[in-house]
This record gives C-alpha cells, sequence and structure tokens, in this order.
C-alpha cells in the first residue's frame, strides 16, 4: 500500500511538473512569436494541453472519489470551451483586418539554400 | 459519397430518434448534478430531477431555433462514430501541444503563417462546428471562418497546411 501511493504521488508530480511546464513555454510563445495570430496557436493549443495535464495531475492525486469526477467536468468544460475561444480572437482579429506576419525574403532564400544542401 | 451516405444516414436516425437528444441531454444534466451535489438523500435527488425536467423543457424549445441558417436539432451525429472519434481527437490535442511547443522553443523555427482555404461538406451544422474545433485541436492550424461549406483556416507553418488539405471529405482551394 505504502508503494502504491508513493507511485501515484510520483506519478502525480510528473503529470503536474509537465502542465507547468507547457504553461511556461506558451507564455514564451506568447511573446517571441511574431503576430496575433501564431501567438494565438501558443495560447490555444500549448497552454491547453498545460491545463489538461494539471487536472489530471490533480486527478491522480485525488485518486478516484468524488472530487476527481468534478476534475473530469473541468476538464471537459476546458476541452470544449477553449478551441471556441481561441477560434473566436482568432476570427475577430480576421474580420478587424488585423496584419498577417510573413516570413521576410532574405530569410526565405537562406532557407531555401539549406534545404538544397 | 461518402458524405452522401452519411447524410442519408442522418435522415433514417432523425426519424428512429427523435427524442435521443432530448434523453442524452437529460442524463447527462443528472449526473452534472449528481457529480456536484455529493449528497444522495432523497430530498437532494428530487431536486436535481425538478432542475433537469426544467432545463430539459428550455433546450427543447432551443431547437427550434435557427443556428448558421438551419434548425441545430434536426440532424443528428452518430454516437457509435463520435465515441470513437473522441479519443483520436484527444491524442491529436496532446500531438498539437508537443508540436507547437517544439515550435516555440526551437531557434529557427521556420515559421510560415498561411491561409487554407478549402471545402468540406458536412452533413449538419453540429458536424461544421465539431470539424472545426477539431481544426482548431489539432495540430499548428485555427479556424479562423466557416462560411457554409467553406473553411478558412490559418495554418503556423507550410507542413501543418498541408496536412489539413488531405482530410477526408475536404477539397483544397486556393
Amino acid at each position: 500500500m505504502e508503494l502504491l501511493a508513493t507511485i501515484q504521488e510520483i506519478a502525480a508530480v510528473v503529470l503536474m511538473l509537465g502542465g507547468v511546464g507547457f504553461m511556461l513555454i506558451g507564455s514564451i510563445g506568447i511573446n517571441t512569436l511574431p503576430d496575433f495570430y501564431t501567438r494565438c496557436h501558443a495560447s490555444g493549443k500549448v497552454d491547453t494541453l498545460g491545463i489538461v495535464l494539471l487536472l489530471m495531475g490533480m486527478m491522480v492525486h485525488q485518486g478516484p472519489n468524488l472530487n476527481s469526477l468534478k476534475l473530469v467536468l473541468v476538464l471537459c468544460f476546458v476541452l470544449v470551451t477553449s478551441p471556441v475561444a481561441t477560434h473566436f480572437l482568432m476570427r475577430r482579429a480576421f474580420i478587424a483586418g488585423f496584419k498577417f506576419w510573413s516570413r521576410p525574403e532574405a530569410d526565405k532564400e537562406k532557407d531555401d539554400a539549406a534545404l538544397a544542401d | 459519397m461518402q458524405n452522401d451516405q452519411t447524410i442519408n444516414r442522418a435522415g433514417v436516425q432523425r426519424r428512429t430518434y427523435r427524442h435521443r437528444g432530448l434523453l442524452i441531454q437529460a442524463v447527462l444534466l443528472m449526473a452534472v448534478w449528481l457529480i456536484l451535489s455529493g449528497y444522495y438523500d432523497f430530498l437532494h435527488i428530487f431536486y436535481g430531477v425538478i432542475c433537469v425536467a426544467f432545463v430539459v423543457w428550455l433546450n427543447n424549445r432551443l431547437t427550434v431555433l435557427p443556428l448558421a441558417g438551419e434548425r441545430c436539432g434536426e440532424k443528428q451525429i452518430i454516437l457509435s462514430r463520435l465515441l470513437t472519434y473522441l479519443p483520436w481527437l484527444l491524442w491529436q490535442i496532446a500531438v498539437s501541444g508537443f508540436y507547437v511547443a517544439g515550435v516555440v522553443l526551437k531557434p529557427n523555427p521556420r515559421l510560415a503563417p498561411t491561409i487554407v482555404r478549402f471545402t468540406s461538406r458536412q452533413p449538419g451544422v453540429v458536424a461544421r462546428v465539431i470539424l472545426g474545433n477539431s481544426i482548431t485541436l489539432t495540430p499548428g492550424t485555427i479556424t479562423l471562418a466557416i462560411d457554409g461549406d467553406l473553411f478558412t483556416v490559418h495554418a503556423l507553418t507550410a507542413e501543418t497546411a498541408t496536412w489539413k488539405a488531405a482530410w477526408p471529405g475536404s477539397t483544397a482551394r486556393a
């Protein structure tokens, strides 16, 4: 029993650390990516995965009881609303005519040269 | 061809399971009530039943409201297919998170944001919502707009743009 509890704790910590890591990467992405649309990719996808991992970690930590069922509800809510929110942000930006970032021509030539090698 | 079959099947299912949606709604709402309340004596469950009945009654009238030009309750999703589709979607969420995280962390990620337009014939408005959501959840793409059957998708890198155009039921468009 003791061993099982230890394994449970370790799994929970690993999942939560993974979640925190993805949230961090998402935040880095929001700061480093070049335009609004690509930043939406970072916040919409990486953060969703981060939240999912965090919630799963909490579920493992709780063990099978009513609280983890409530966490399942939160998980479903996040999975349904997160893509919808991202889509609507992007859609409004698209309609409002936000500019798209595109790769500078000089960089493109460099890439083509690198691919040809 | 495959899409035509889905439409036919949806039409058949509409007749056989007229109240299926309401039943599923009632069961799910009751489950949510039980999970959130945590009290399992008669009185609390009785309150739950009353609330669920009220919400289902309200939602029943919602299906006749037009959504994107058609009634949203008219065509139904095939449940067994939805259930096989969900695990795949969950897996895609993980893949997509890892993919974009990789793009963010790479020193020279070769970003090539592109707009892809393609048409995809879907049997109903709910199916279109599911496809749009799925595109947003899968690696490197987010749905920008849906006009009828025309999907406009923003792709983060060039490779992700070509993946999505190859999805079944879709025809790429410049």
